[in-house]
């Protein structure tokens, strides 16, 4: 299992259990996310916390996963390792996404 | 440090691409490489050997991929090789540092693509970035400037 969802109160929190995103599970993190939002769910906390390597084919999947629930709802990512942060950086999409240090923060940001 | 060079071999299938890269990053880390981040080095040749099996072997298990490490003083050079079909013929052009092309932060998310970010990450992340088509084969050779260490 790669993939870990819960729901709280129509937020789901989606945990990456790899400990690598990359191209041979990306397309199943759009599967899961794309689930979730068949659910009727389109708020989405993504928990990067196990996850210390992500490819550029892990990156397309946390964008499409953005396009699938952001559009509709909100989409955050939280506990980026340094590895992870890296790839965001230098793809500048640490500009783009709204990034939290932990669940916690992200969740009540959802709330707010 | 001594020159050497060190050569592994996997199928061409992506669940076997990690452990190359987890063998590069300790090749980096072990060897003490200066001005090298192994982590930037996993993610430049698990990028490469993605782009061989899903470009030149068109994603079908059962093709090799050999990942050549070779270091000296003042470089580390990582080429990868496949056997399948080349890469199109205005590709050296596309590895030119000149044309990354990263968003600003005006794009909107909706509009970013999903695919093509591999290309962008590793000239960023290498310092040069060479292909030939030789006997046959795809030779990318991906090179790291090292800094000599003060005797």
């Amino acid at each position: 299992m790669n993939f870990k969802t819960e729901i709280k109160e129509d937020i789901a929190i989606l945990t990456v259990v790899a400990s690598r995103l990359d191209a041979s599970i990306a397309p199943e993190l759009k599967k899961v996310v794309a689930g979730i939002v068949g659910d009727g769910t389109t708020r989405l906390v993504l928990d990067l916390e196990k996850v210390d390597f992500m490819d550029s084919s892990g990156l397309g999947a946390v964008i499409s996963s953005f396009k699938l629930t952001g559009q509709k709802g909100e989409f955050v990512i939280c506990n980026m390792s340094e590895a992870v942060a890296e790839i965001f950086s230098l793809t500048h999409m640490d500009r783009l996404f709204e990034i939290y240090p932990s669940v916690d923060e992200g969740y009540q940001k959802m709330c707010a | 440090m001594e020159s050497g060079k060190i050569t592994l071999t996997i199928e061409s299938d992506l669940a076997q691409v990690q452990h190359v890269g987890e063998a590069v990053r300790c090749l980096c880390s072990h060897l003490s490489l200066a001005e090298v981040k192994p982590s930037s080095v996993e993610m430049a040749v698990v990028e490469a050997i993605n782009n061989s099996i899903e470009h030149a072997y068109a994603s079908q298990a059962g093709n090799e991929i050999e990942v050549a490490f070779e270091y000296s003083n003042d470089v580390l050079n990582i080429v990868i090789s496949d056997s399948g079909v080349p890469m199109p013929e205005n590709v050296s052009g596309l590895f030119r540092k000149s044309e990354i092309a990263m968003p600003s932060s005006a794009v909107e998310l909706e509009c970013l693509p999903e695919s093509g970010w591999g290309m962008q990450l590793l000239k960023t992340v290498c310092d040069d970035i060479e292909y030939q088509r030789l006997d046959n084969a795809n030779r990318l050779c991906l090179s790291f400037k090292l800094s000599p260490l003060a005797a």
